[in-house]
């Protein structure tokens, strides 16, 4: 409530307009009662800020219902929920590789780390990876940047698959990945530009159906007795990305 | 960082498992002083302290280098190998299956000999930076070296001849690793953790570069 004053302006004597009157100063108190009482319900509106540990929950009351009581679930609040995909990036020396028909590692120009993929013979690597506990079941697309050793034209067949470590149910003595998925891409004019190859791997065979918060590896090959890569020369792997759909 | 082999009494000696006898490679990062002297720079040594038994890297005084293997009766010696020059890092490796050995210069192969791939008579070999048998102590610089149970190729070579480190090269194969870092006396070999032979006292040198293995990241 806002406070009026008695008085608008005190005079002192000898005019007797404004008397000092139990009325006067009544109204004084009150007013500095008002004051304290509304200095302690601004307390009480911080004491009514609350989070719950094991929920979560973020709670916000304020006295007297003044405001919305105002409450979410904080732990729910993940990327997913603002739409921010998640990404799991993987330079070249994050592969891991087979014990035979493995791309080689290479430094590139200004000590660009890759790895050189046959032009002849299909070569392949591993990358290890954890499927984010917060992965919702809609696939993940996979971007390879890649450029040519010394080619300026032809195309690369990529081949990407993936293999679910299912914790329990998968012996990994024994490769057994999912549906294999292609791609064909024309290198850049200029051997040394970058390319971005990306394949879609929808969720179930084509990614093996891991579940969320599992560990998976992604085998990407260059699949060069295909007919259709024509390209001359390695092909050199800068970098894998998957990316949630 | 490195270590530095003063070419006088230093060396460093790591065991190595007979069990690599029937197809293997090493390789390491050899920084020398020109002129060298004709001293080797390092030496697979077959019943350690026998001269008998051996297969050493000589390089001359020009910085040549080349694989001389010593059965007991006779040497058989690569075709030498580009100079070196001095206070430069170079990949210097060798292929050995039962009965040839390959030497391999930055990455190429140089050139072969018949070699046995043990000589029978002694079990457990000794690998010998910085000096040949009981004698040979060269002026040099050691980095990364590492010994695998398979055969690798000219590209694989290639790559630790530009600073890949050896945990990225067949690491299912790699038997030693020795990145001789040179901060803890004696050097740490990394695969099972042994211990390295200090003679005398190899000391610290500026490490070549070294490309390491990295793990994926995630994002957000």
């Amino acid at each position: 409530v806002t406070y009026v004053k008695f008085h608008e302006s005190w005079e002192n004597e000898p005019s007797t307009d404004t008397p000092i009157t139990a009325e006067a100063l009544d109204h004084i108190e009150e007013g500095i009662q008002d004051a304290h009482d509304a200095i302690d319900a601004i307390v009480l509106e911080a004491e009514n800020v609350t989070i719950a540990d094991a929920a979560g929950d973020f709670t916000a009351t304020t006295v007297e219902g003044a405001l919305a009581e105002i409450q979410t679930d904080v732990e729910a609040l993940s990327a997913r929920d603002l739409a921010i995909p998640w990404q799991i990036v993987f330079g070249a020396q994050a592969a891991e590789s087979p014990t035979a028909s493995f791309a080689t590692f290479d430094v590139r120009g200004n000590g660009h780390v890759v790895l050189d993929f046959d032009a002849s013979t299909d070569e392949y690597m591993w990358f290890r990876g954890f499927l984010p506990a917060g992965y919702a079941g809609g696939g993940v697309n996979v971007t390879l940047i890649w450029a040519a050793t010394s080619a300026t034209s032809g195309n690369v067949v990529w081949a990407t698959s993936f293999e679910a470590i299912h914790v329990g149910g998968h012996d990994i003595d024994a490769e057994a990945i999912g549906t294999v998925m292609f791609a064909t891409a024309a290198t850049d004019s200029v051997s040394g530009d970058t390319t971005a190859t990306t394949i879609a791997h929808a969720h179930g065979a084509e990614m093996d159906s891991p579940a969320a918060g599992s560990m998976f590896r992604l085998k990407v090959m260059r699949d060069a007795n295909d007919g259709a890569d024509t390209m001359t020369g390695d092909a050199e792997l800068l970098m894998v990305v998957i990316t949630e759909q | 960082m490195a270590r530095h082999f003063d070419g006088t009494d230093d060396a460093i000696h790591i065991p190595v498992p007979a069990g690599a006898a029937t197809a293997y490679s090493q390789h390491g990062l050899l920084n020398i002083v020109v002129p060298p002297g004709t001293e080797m720079a390092t030496s697979w040594e077959e019943g350690f302290n026998n001269a008998e038994h051996e297969k050493y890297l000589l390089v001359t005084n020009t910085g040549a280098s080349h694989w001389v293997a010593f059965d007991g009766a006779s040497r058989q010696t690569t075709p030498s190998a580009a100079a070196m020059a001095s206070d430069t890092w170079y990949g210097q490796g060798f292929t050995q299956n039962a009965t040839t050995l390959t030497h391999y210069f930055n990455g190429v192969a140089v050139g072969s000999v018949a070699a046995a791939g043990i000589y029978s008579l002694y079990a457990a070999p000794v690998m010998a930076l910085g000096h040949g048998t009981a004698n040979g102590f060269m002026t040099c610089r050691w980095a990364e070296w590492a010994l695998w149970s398979e055969i690798l190729t000219a590209r694989e070579f290639a790559a630790l001849a530009k600073g890949f480190s050896p945990l990225l090269i067949r690491p299912h194969a790699l038997l030693r690793y020795m990145p001789l870092l040179g901060r803890i006396t004696p050097e740490r070999e990394y695969i099972e953790g042994l211990t390295a032979t200090h003679v005398n006292s190899p000391v610290q040198y500026d490490h070549p570069r070294v490309i390491m293995p990295r793990d994926a990241i995630y994002l957000p």
